[in-house]
Protein backbone atom coordinates (compact mmCIF):
# COMPACT_ATOMS: atom_id res chain seq x y z
CA UNK A 1 0.00 0.00 0.00
CA UNK A 2 1.39 3.41 -0.92
CA UNK A 3 2.11 5.70 2.00
CA UNK A 4 0.27 9.03 1.72
CA UNK A 5 2.57 11.88 0.86
CA UNK A 6 3.17 14.38 3.66
CA UNK A 7 3.04 17.81 2.06
CA UNK A 8 5.33 20.71 2.88
CA UNK A 9 2.32 22.64 4.14
CA UNK A 10 1.49 19.92 6.65
CA UNK A 11 5.08 20.01 7.93
CA UNK A 12 4.99 23.80 8.16
CA UNK A 13 1.76 23.65 10.15
CA UNK A 14 3.29 21.03 12.41
CA UNK A 15 6.27 23.29 13.07
CA UNK A 16 3.96 26.27 13.67
CA UNK A 17 1.78 24.18 15.97
CA UNK A 18 -1.38 25.28 14.20
CA UNK A 19 -2.81 21.82 13.63
CA UNK A 20 -5.69 20.42 15.67
CA UNK A 21 -4.37 17.91 18.23
CA UNK A 22 -5.77 14.86 16.48
CA UNK A 23 -4.21 15.87 13.18
CA UNK A 24 -0.91 16.65 14.87
CA UNK A 25 -0.83 13.20 16.50
CA UNK A 26 -1.66 11.49 13.22
CA UNK A 27 1.02 13.44 11.40
CA UNK A 28 3.68 12.68 14.00
CA UNK A 29 2.83 9.00 13.71
CA UNK A 30 3.11 9.15 9.93
CA UNK A 31 6.42 10.98 10.23
CA UNK A 32 7.95 8.16 12.24
CA UNK A 33 8.04 5.99 9.14
CA UNK A 34 8.89 8.62 6.57
CA UNK A 35 12.56 9.50 6.50
CA UNK A 36 12.17 11.81 3.55
CA UNK A 37 9.52 13.86 5.32
CA UNK A 38 11.61 13.82 8.48
CA UNK A 39 14.45 15.43 6.56
CA UNK A 40 12.14 18.13 5.21
CA UNK A 41 10.76 18.74 8.68
CA UNK A 42 14.25 19.01 10.14
CA UNK A 43 15.12 21.66 7.61
CA UNK A 44 12.00 23.64 8.58
CA UNK A 45 12.77 23.32 12.26
CA UNK A 46 16.39 24.38 11.77
CA UNK A 47 15.28 27.86 12.50
CA UNK A 48 14.18 31.05 10.90
CA UNK A 49 16.63 33.42 12.52
CA UNK A 50 18.62 34.10 9.38
CA UNK A 51 15.64 35.38 7.42
CA UNK A 52 14.36 37.50 10.28
CA UNK A 53 17.82 39.01 10.71
CA UNK A 54 18.22 39.75 7.01
CA UNK A 55 14.70 41.11 6.64
CA UNK A 56 13.62 42.46 10.00
CA UNK A 57 9.89 42.78 10.77
CA UNK A 58 10.20 46.57 10.80
CA UNK A 59 11.88 46.60 7.40
CA UNK A 60 9.35 44.22 5.88
CA UNK A 61 6.45 46.25 7.24
CA UNK A 62 7.94 49.44 5.76
CA UNK A 63 8.53 47.79 2.39
CA UNK A 64 5.01 46.33 2.28
CA UNK A 65 3.56 49.76 3.04
CA UNK A 66 5.72 51.29 0.32
CA UNK A 67 4.53 48.77 -2.26
CA UNK A 68 0.93 49.29 -1.22
CA UNK A 69 1.30 53.05 -1.68
CA UNK A 70 2.68 52.54 -5.18
CA UNK A 71 -0.18 50.22 -6.08
CA UNK A 72 -2.75 52.65 -4.76
CA UNK A 73 -1.18 55.48 -6.74
CA UNK A 74 -1.26 53.35 -9.87
CA UNK A 75 -4.93 52.55 -9.35
CA UNK A 76 -5.75 56.19 -8.70
CA UNK A 77 -4.00 57.47 -11.81
CA UNK A 78 -4.71 54.74 -14.36
CA UNK A 79 -7.84 54.70 -16.57
CA UNK A 80 -10.68 52.32 -15.67
CA UNK A 81 -9.89 48.80 -16.85
CA UNK A 82 -12.07 45.81 -17.37
CA UNK A 83 -12.16 43.75 -14.27
CA UNK A 84 -11.53 40.09 -14.68
CA UNK A 85 -13.67 37.76 -12.69
CA UNK A 86 -12.19 34.68 -11.15
CA UNK A 87 -13.24 32.13 -8.68
CA UNK A 88 -11.21 33.52 -5.80
CA UNK A 89 -13.09 36.75 -5.50
CA UNK A 90 -15.63 37.71 -8.12
CA UNK A 91 -16.20 41.43 -8.12
CA UNK A 92 -19.89 41.76 -8.63
CA UNK A 93 -21.74 44.85 -9.68
CA UNK A 94 -23.12 45.24 -6.19
CA UNK A 95 -25.47 48.05 -7.00
CA UNK A 96 -27.20 45.99 -9.67
CA UNK A 97 -27.33 43.01 -7.36
CA UNK A 98 -28.81 44.98 -4.49
CA UNK A 99 -31.49 46.46 -6.73
CA UNK A 100 -32.35 43.12 -8.25
CA UNK A 101 -32.55 41.44 -4.86
CA UNK A 102 -35.42 43.58 -3.61
CA UNK A 103 -37.28 42.95 -6.86
CA UNK A 104 -36.60 39.23 -6.57
CA UNK A 105 -37.97 39.09 -3.05
CA UNK A 106 -41.14 40.89 -4.18
CA UNK A 107 -41.53 38.52 -7.11
CA UNK A 108 -41.14 35.48 -4.90
CA UNK A 109 -43.64 36.72 -2.36
CA UNK A 110 -46.30 38.03 -4.72
CA UNK A 111 -45.97 35.97 -7.91
CA UNK A 112 -47.55 32.60 -8.43
CA UNK A 113 -45.23 29.68 -9.13
CA UNK A 114 -44.55 29.01 -12.79
CA UNK A 115 -46.36 25.81 -13.67
CA UNK A 116 -44.29 25.10 -16.76
CA UNK A 117 -40.82 25.16 -15.29
CA UNK A 118 -39.63 22.90 -12.51
CA UNK A 119 -38.60 24.38 -9.21
CA UNK A 120 -40.24 25.23 -6.01
CA UNK A 121 -40.12 28.07 -3.52
CA UNK A 122 -42.12 28.65 -0.43
CA UNK A 123 -43.25 32.17 0.38
CA UNK A 124 -41.35 33.71 3.26
CA UNK A 125 -38.62 31.07 3.21
CA UNK A 126 -34.96 31.58 2.42
CA UNK A 127 -34.21 31.69 -1.25
CA UNK A 128 -31.40 31.33 -3.73
CA UNK A 129 -30.56 34.07 -6.16
CA UNK A 130 -28.64 33.25 -9.31
CA UNK A 131 -26.72 35.76 -11.37
CA UNK A 132 -24.78 35.36 -14.57
CA UNK A 133 -21.75 37.59 -14.26
CA UNK A 134 -19.64 39.15 -16.98
CA UNK A 135 -16.92 41.76 -16.84
CA UNK A 136 -19.51 44.52 -16.97
CA UNK A 137 -22.57 43.33 -15.15
CA UNK A 138 -24.45 40.83 -13.06
CA UNK A 139 -27.64 39.61 -14.76
CA UNK A 140 -30.17 38.01 -12.49
CA UNK A 141 -31.49 34.78 -13.97
CA UNK A 142 -34.98 33.38 -13.65
CA UNK A 143 -35.94 29.79 -13.13
CA UNK A 144 -35.38 27.80 -16.33
CA UNK A 145 -33.19 30.49 -17.93
CA UNK A 146 -30.95 29.27 -20.77
CA UNK A 147 -27.24 29.10 -19.97
CA UNK A 148 -24.28 27.56 -21.72
CA UNK A 149 -20.83 26.16 -21.08
CA UNK A 150 -18.47 28.88 -19.89
CA UNK A 151 -21.13 31.10 -18.33
CA UNK A 152 -20.05 32.28 -14.91
CA UNK A 153 -22.68 31.95 -12.22
CA UNK A 154 -22.77 33.70 -8.85
CA UNK A 155 -25.07 32.34 -6.17
CA UNK A 156 -26.46 34.37 -3.29
CA UNK A 157 -28.61 33.32 -0.36
CA UNK A 158 -31.39 35.40 1.16
CA UNK A 159 -31.47 33.80 4.61
CA UNK A 160 -34.95 34.96 5.74
CA UNK A 161 -34.00 34.24 9.30
CA UNK A 162 -32.39 30.86 8.69
CA UNK A 163 -28.95 30.60 10.31
CA UNK A 164 -27.36 27.75 8.39
CA UNK A 165 -27.25 26.92 4.71
CA UNK A 166 -25.93 24.31 2.35
CA UNK A 167 -25.91 24.93 -1.40
CA UNK A 168 -25.44 22.00 -3.73
CA UNK A 169 -25.94 21.44 -7.41
CA UNK A 170 -26.64 18.50 -9.64
CA UNK A 171 -26.21 18.66 -13.39
CA UNK A 172 -27.82 16.76 -16.23
CA UNK A 173 -25.17 14.08 -16.08
CA UNK A 174 -25.89 13.44 -12.40
CA UNK A 175 -22.73 15.13 -11.15
CA UNK A 176 -23.15 16.56 -7.64
CA UNK A 177 -21.17 19.56 -6.36
CA UNK A 178 -21.21 21.24 -2.96
CA UNK A 179 -20.90 25.02 -3.37
CA UNK A 180 -21.36 26.05 0.23
CA UNK A 181 -20.13 25.77 2.92
CA UNK A 182 -16.44 25.50 2.16
CA UNK A 183 -14.44 22.67 3.67
CA UNK A 184 -14.21 22.97 7.41
CA UNK A 185 -16.98 25.55 7.81
CA UNK A 186 -20.36 24.94 9.38
CA UNK A 187 -22.41 26.92 6.86
CA UNK A 188 -23.50 29.71 9.18
CA UNK A 189 -24.61 32.77 7.24
CA UNK A 190 -24.89 36.36 8.36
CA UNK A 191 -28.40 37.41 9.32
CA UNK A 192 -28.66 40.63 7.37
CA UNK A 193 -31.18 42.07 4.97
CA UNK A 194 -28.65 41.93 2.17
CA UNK A 195 -28.20 38.62 0.38
CA UNK A 196 -25.17 36.56 1.26
CA UNK A 197 -23.05 36.00 -1.84
CA UNK A 198 -21.21 32.69 -1.84
CA UNK A 199 -17.43 33.11 -1.73
CA UNK A 200 -16.82 31.63 -5.19
CA UNK A 201 -18.49 32.08 -8.51
CA UNK A 202 -18.90 29.03 -10.67
CA UNK A 203 -18.10 28.49 -14.33
CA UNK A 204 -20.51 26.13 -16.04
CA UNK A 205 -19.00 23.12 -17.77
CA UNK A 206 -20.37 21.15 -20.68
CA UNK A 207 -22.73 18.93 -18.68
CA UNK A 208 -25.93 18.41 -20.68
CA UNK A 209 -29.55 19.39 -20.16
CA UNK A 210 -29.45 21.50 -16.99
CA UNK A 211 -27.68 22.72 -13.90
CA UNK A 212 -29.87 22.57 -10.83
CA UNK A 213 -28.97 24.40 -7.63
CA UNK A 214 -30.56 23.39 -4.34
CA UNK A 215 -30.55 25.52 -1.21
CA UNK A 216 -31.10 23.81 2.12
CA UNK A 217 -31.45 25.97 5.23
CA UNK A 218 -32.09 25.38 8.91
CA UNK A 219 -31.80 27.01 12.31
CA UNK A 220 -29.30 24.39 13.48
CA UNK A 221 -26.04 23.31 11.83
CA UNK A 222 -26.45 21.11 8.78
CA UNK A 223 -24.32 18.20 7.70
CA UNK A 224 -23.06 19.00 4.18
CA UNK A 225 -21.43 15.59 3.78
CA UNK A 226 -24.70 13.84 4.58
CA UNK A 227 -26.63 16.08 2.19
CA UNK A 228 -24.07 15.49 -0.54
CA UNK A 229 -24.28 11.73 -0.02
CA UNK A 230 -28.10 11.77 -0.14
CA UNK A 231 -28.00 13.81 -3.29
CA UNK A 232 -25.49 11.46 -4.95
CA UNK A 233 -27.79 8.52 -4.29
CA UNK A 234 -30.88 10.34 -5.51
CA UNK A 235 -29.02 11.55 -8.61
CA UNK A 236 -28.61 7.97 -9.80
CA UNK A 237 -32.33 8.09 -10.62
CA UNK A 238 -32.73 10.07 -13.83
CA UNK A 239 -36.39 10.76 -13.04
CA UNK A 240 -35.42 12.54 -9.87
CA UNK A 241 -32.70 14.76 -11.24
CA UNK A 242 -34.55 17.78 -12.59
CA UNK A 243 -37.24 18.53 -10.07
CA UNK A 244 -37.82 16.30 -7.06
CA UNK A 245 -36.93 17.53 -3.55
CA UNK A 246 -34.28 15.90 -1.39
CA UNK A 247 -36.06 13.57 0.98
CA UNK A 248 -34.83 12.29 4.31
CA UNK A 249 -33.50 15.60 5.64
CA UNK A 250 -34.07 16.72 9.24
CA UNK A 251 -37.53 18.14 10.02
CA UNK A 252 -36.55 21.74 10.58
CA UNK A 253 -34.86 22.14 7.19
CA UNK A 254 -36.32 23.93 4.25
CA UNK A 255 -35.15 23.62 0.67
CA UNK A 256 -35.62 25.39 -2.60
CA UNK A 257 -34.48 24.52 -6.09
CA UNK A 258 -33.34 26.62 -9.03
CA UNK A 259 -32.81 25.09 -12.44
CA UNK A 260 -30.92 26.52 -15.40
CA UNK A 261 -31.37 24.95 -18.83
CA UNK A 262 -28.20 24.17 -20.75
CA UNK A 263 -28.15 25.24 -24.38
CA UNK A 264 -25.42 25.17 -27.00
CA UNK A 265 -23.54 28.41 -27.61
CA UNK B 1 -10.18 43.39 9.17
CA UNK B 2 -6.81 44.91 10.11
CA UNK B 3 -3.63 42.98 9.29
CA UNK B 4 -0.63 43.32 11.59
CA UNK B 5 2.09 42.84 9.01
CA UNK B 6 4.96 42.71 11.51
CA UNK B 7 3.23 40.05 13.57
CA UNK B 8 2.17 38.00 10.56
CA UNK B 9 5.62 38.21 9.00
CA UNK B 10 7.43 37.27 12.22
CA UNK B 11 5.26 34.19 12.60
CA UNK B 12 4.69 33.13 9.00
CA UNK B 13 7.34 34.95 6.96
CA UNK B 14 9.85 32.08 7.03
CA UNK B 15 7.15 29.65 5.83
CA UNK B 16 6.21 32.02 3.02
CA UNK B 17 9.86 32.48 2.12
CA UNK B 18 10.42 28.73 1.95
CA UNK B 19 7.36 28.32 -0.26
CA UNK B 20 8.55 31.04 -2.63
CA UNK B 21 12.05 29.54 -2.74
CA UNK B 22 10.71 26.11 -3.57
CA UNK B 23 8.70 27.51 -6.48
CA UNK B 24 11.10 30.14 -7.79
CA UNK B 25 14.40 28.46 -6.93
CA UNK B 26 16.14 31.79 -6.51
CA UNK B 27 16.82 33.28 -3.06
CA UNK B 28 16.51 36.92 -4.07
CA UNK B 29 13.44 36.41 -6.21
CA UNK B 30 11.87 34.47 -3.37
CA UNK B 31 12.52 37.23 -0.84
CA UNK B 32 11.04 39.79 -3.22
CA UNK B 33 8.00 37.58 -3.83
CA UNK B 34 7.62 37.09 -0.10
CA UNK B 35 7.09 40.84 0.33
CA UNK B 36 4.45 40.73 -2.42
CA UNK B 37 2.62 37.96 -0.58
CA UNK B 38 2.14 40.24 2.42
CA UNK B 39 1.15 43.09 0.13
CA UNK B 40 -1.59 40.86 -1.32
CA UNK B 41 -2.64 39.79 2.15
CA UNK B 42 -3.20 43.43 3.16
CA UNK B 43 -4.85 44.37 -0.14
CA UNK B 44 -7.36 41.55 0.03
CA UNK B 45 -8.01 41.71 3.77
CA UNK B 46 -11.69 42.52 3.34
CA UNK B 47 -12.24 39.62 1.00
CA UNK B 48 -10.52 36.93 3.04
CA UNK B 49 -12.49 33.79 3.72
CA UNK B 50 -12.21 32.00 7.03
CA UNK B 51 -9.18 29.88 6.11
CA UNK B 52 -6.34 29.22 8.54
CA UNK B 53 -3.41 31.63 8.11
CA UNK B 54 -0.80 29.09 6.95
CA UNK B 55 -3.09 27.71 4.24
CA UNK B 56 -4.12 31.21 3.17
CA UNK B 57 -0.55 32.46 2.91
CA UNK B 58 0.49 29.27 1.13
CA UNK B 59 -2.19 29.89 -1.47
CA UNK B 60 -1.29 33.55 -1.93
CA UNK B 61 2.39 32.62 -2.23
CA UNK B 62 1.58 30.08 -4.94
CA UNK B 63 -0.41 32.69 -6.90
CA UNK B 64 2.30 35.31 -6.57
CA UNK B 65 5.05 32.92 -7.63
CA UNK B 66 3.12 31.50 -10.60
CA UNK B 67 2.57 35.06 -11.82
CA UNK B 68 6.27 35.81 -11.46
CA UNK B 69 7.29 32.67 -13.28
CA UNK B 70 5.38 33.77 -16.36
CA UNK B 71 7.99 36.43 -16.94
CA UNK B 72 11.06 34.55 -15.83
CA UNK B 73 13.49 33.08 -18.36
CA UNK B 74 14.34 29.92 -16.49
CA UNK B 75 15.79 26.69 -17.62
CA UNK B 76 13.95 24.07 -15.61
CA UNK B 77 16.16 21.37 -14.18
CA UNK B 78 13.79 18.98 -12.46
CA UNK B 79 10.51 17.34 -13.53
CA UNK B 80 8.72 19.45 -10.93
CA UNK B 81 10.37 22.58 -12.32
CA UNK B 82 9.25 21.66 -15.83
CA UNK B 83 5.66 21.23 -14.75
CA UNK B 84 5.74 24.50 -12.85
CA UNK B 85 7.20 26.31 -15.83
CA UNK B 86 4.54 24.83 -18.12
CA UNK B 87 1.82 25.89 -15.73
CA UNK B 88 3.16 29.39 -15.28
CA UNK B 89 4.28 30.22 -18.79
CA UNK B 90 1.35 28.79 -20.64
CA UNK B 91 0.93 31.77 -22.93
CA UNK B 92 4.39 31.34 -24.42
CA UNK B 93 3.45 28.44 -26.63
CA UNK B 94 5.46 29.67 -29.56
CA UNK B 95 8.61 29.37 -27.51
CA UNK B 96 8.08 25.79 -26.42
CA UNK B 97 8.75 22.48 -28.15
CA UNK B 98 5.74 20.42 -29.23
CA UNK B 99 4.88 18.49 -26.10
CA UNK B 100 5.54 21.44 -23.84
CA UNK B 101 3.44 23.71 -26.01
CA UNK B 102 0.62 21.23 -25.67
CA UNK B 103 0.76 21.55 -21.92
CA UNK B 104 1.01 25.28 -22.38
CA UNK B 105 -2.19 25.24 -24.39
CA UNK B 106 -3.90 23.18 -21.77
CA UNK B 107 -3.10 25.61 -19.01
CA UNK B 108 -3.72 28.65 -21.18
CA UNK B 109 -7.40 27.80 -21.09
CA UNK B 110 -7.48 27.49 -17.35
CA UNK B 111 -8.10 30.14 -14.73
CA UNK B 112 -5.26 31.15 -12.41
CA UNK B 113 -7.04 29.41 -9.55
CA UNK B 114 -7.11 26.16 -11.53
CA UNK B 115 -3.38 26.45 -12.12
CA UNK B 116 -2.84 26.87 -8.39
CA UNK B 117 -4.99 23.80 -7.77
CA UNK B 118 -2.93 21.87 -10.32
CA UNK B 119 0.35 22.89 -8.62
CA UNK B 120 -0.92 21.95 -5.19
CA UNK B 121 -2.23 18.57 -6.31
CA UNK B 122 0.26 17.43 -8.96
CA UNK B 123 3.46 19.12 -7.79
CA UNK B 124 2.97 19.41 -4.03
CA UNK B 125 1.08 16.11 -4.07
CA UNK B 126 -1.61 17.36 -1.74
CA UNK B 127 -4.78 15.35 -1.42
CA UNK B 128 -8.01 16.83 -2.74
CA UNK B 129 -9.08 17.57 0.81
CA UNK B 130 -5.84 19.45 1.51
CA UNK B 131 -6.12 21.37 -1.75
CA UNK B 132 -9.72 22.29 -0.93
CA UNK B 133 -8.64 23.59 2.44
CA UNK B 134 -5.88 25.74 0.97
CA UNK B 135 -7.88 27.26 -1.87
CA UNK B 136 -11.08 27.62 0.13
CA UNK B 137 -13.27 25.47 -2.08
CA UNK B 138 -15.23 22.31 -1.52
CA UNK B 139 -13.59 18.96 -2.31
CA UNK B 140 -16.15 18.34 -5.00
CA UNK B 141 -15.37 21.74 -6.50
CA UNK B 142 -11.66 20.93 -6.64
CA UNK B 143 -12.39 17.51 -8.08
CA UNK B 144 -14.50 19.07 -10.76
CA UNK B 145 -11.76 21.55 -11.70
CA UNK B 146 -9.17 18.81 -12.04
CA UNK B 147 -11.55 16.66 -14.03
CA UNK B 148 -12.18 19.56 -16.40
CA UNK B 149 -8.43 20.15 -16.66
CA UNK B 150 -7.81 16.50 -17.55
CA UNK B 151 -10.64 16.62 -20.08
CA UNK B 152 -9.14 19.66 -21.75
CA UNK B 153 -5.77 17.90 -21.78
CA UNK B 154 -7.26 14.84 -23.47
CA UNK B 155 -9.06 17.01 -26.04
CA UNK B 156 -5.88 18.80 -26.93
CA UNK B 157 -3.95 15.56 -27.14
CA UNK B 158 -6.57 14.21 -29.56
CA UNK B 159 -6.37 17.35 -31.66
CA UNK B 160 -2.58 17.18 -31.82
CA UNK B 161 -2.56 13.63 -33.24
Amino acid sequence: MTRPHISDLQLEELALKTLPRSEERALLTALENDKEAQARFASIEKGDDELLREFTPDAVEAEVKRRLRILEEEVATSPPTRRRFNVVGPRLVLGALAASISIAVLLVVFSPADEETPGYRIKGESLLLVHRITKESAEQLTEGAPVCEGDRIQLSVVPAGRRYAVVVSVDGSGQVTVHFPLEGNDGEIAQTDAPYSLPNSYELDDAPLFERFILITAQTPLDPAHIEERLRRLARNRDWLASAPIEGLPEDTSQSSFLLKKVKQ
Amino acid sequence: MAIDVKKMYTRYGPMVNRRCQSLLGDKEEAADAMHDVFVQLVRRRDKLRPVAAPALLYRIATYVCLNRMRSLRRHPETPGDKLLQFIASSDEIDKLVEHRSLLGQIFKREEPSTRVIAVLHYVDRMTLKEVARVVGMSVSGVRKRLRTLKKHARELQEMSR
